[in-house]
């Protein structure tokens, strides 16, 4: 939702910067978006939350609670971490 | 729900599958293009100038607000407060730190809603008659101003179309639409502009060509009433329209123009705001 949101500041900024004409999301379209956007969180929770056959992933709860999903190996943990960020540093 | 909880597959399968698909979709992709936008708001200078971003920072304000507000507690107290308990971790202590944390999405809603548009935005989306009766009373009201507008908006300063508020772009833009299509019947946005400029008079109108007919005539009678009806000039003449044809009408303001100083408004010619239209491209 917040990247939806980025992208309609910076065309909102866009345009105005070039004095053209922005027509703000009506609100049939930011319902379809928040939708879409909804969906998609739902789809991840359950990835996180539910055995879902086909997928390699093995969700935890962490102090009772199961809305994050958790590594269950530190030093691989530790070893992607590091290259993880590390290659995603260019992009940034 | 521990029955949901485990699998069987290998538990460095799943932490591959974790850092290199779920952490970049849910959070990794969004994030980056959202650090993406703001550097490029911020290379391309596309922020307002000082003084026109207030609307943008105070709504950005609130967010972090509540950001910070709501979930500071949270950190503080599954990670620095419960682990220093001594014996098991207090599940109660947990769990009211996760559930103020998580209540972080409806006090950004409400937080919000203390901006009159979001608010009317909101109700008027939930209550779809509230909608519906909004739209009608839009329509209606922009009939009426979108000209007045159009010549506040071009009659007052050159650069004035760049220092718009954000939230104004829409109406304001409409009514540049607007005076698009009279520009191209030779010359009548023009005599609107000037009618206006005049601020009660059709003299300007007038000397942007001796051939106006009573279309032209009629049009800039229109959007001066509705000009001088927004100031509160037109109310004590409210059966002035009824009384007098458009010629009249021309006649009859061309009186009232004797007793009032125009002299700085009518050196500008039509044919000079024509041009200077044109060359902002409108």
């Amino acid at each position: 939702m917040n990247a939806v949101i980025a992208y309609q500041i910076h065309k909102m900024l866009r345009i105005s910067h070039i004095r053209g004409r922005y027509d703000p999301p009506t609100r049939k379209r930011v319902g379809i978006e928040s939708l879409v956007v909804y969906s998609y969180a739902f789809v991840l929770a359950a990835i996180a939350t539910w055995h879902i056959p086909g997928i390699p992933f093995k969700g935890g709860d962490y102090g009772g609670l199961a809305c994050f999903p958790k590594s269950y190996n530190s030093e691989l943990f530790l070893v992607l971490c590091v290259f993880l960020y590390c290659f995603l540093c260019p992009i940034f | 729900m521990p029955h949901l909880l485990t699998n069987s597959y290998k538990t460095d399968d799943s932490t591959w599958f974790f850092w290199f698909a779920f952490v970049p979709l849910f959070m990794l992709i969004p994030l980056a293009y959202v650090l993406w936008s703001c550097g490029n708001i911020l290379y391309k200078g596309m922020v307002p100038p000082v003084g026109r971003r207030r609307n943008l920072a105070l709504y950005f304000f609130r967010l972090i607000f509540v950001f910070v507000f709501m979930w500071l507690p949270f950190i503080v107290i599954t990670f620095v407060v419960n682990p220093a308990i001594a014996g098991p971790q207090n599940p109660w202590l947990l769990w009211t730190g996760a559930a103020w944390s998580h209540l972080q999405g409806l006090v950004s809603v409400i937080v919000s809603c203390t901006k009159e548009d979001i608010k009317n935005c909101l109700v008027g989306t939930l209550t779809c008659d509230h909608c519906l009766k909004r739209r009608r009373e839009d329509n209606r009201r922009q009939r009426n101003t979108t000209i007045t507008h159009m010549t506040h908006s071009n009659a007052t300063d050159d650069h004035e179309n760049s220092n718009l508020e954000e939230d104004d772009n829409l109406a304001a833009i409409r009514s540049y639409s607007i005076m698009r299509s009279f520009n191209n019947f030779s010359g009548i946005g023009s005599s609107i502009i000037s009618a206006r400029r005049s601020s009660s008079s059709l003299t300007a109108a007038r000397s942007s060509g001796e051939q106006i007919q009573d279309v032209t005539a009629l049009t800039s009678i229109e959007s001066v009433r509705i000009v001088m009806e927004e100031d509160g000039d037109f109310q004590e003449d409210d059966d002035y329209k009824h009384k007098l044809s458009p010629k009249e009408d021309i006649a009859e303001v061309e009186k009232e123009e004797q007793n009032t100083d125009i002299a700085d408004d009518s050196n500008r010619s039509p044919l000079d705001i024509s041009d200077r239209l044109r060359e902002e491209g409108i």
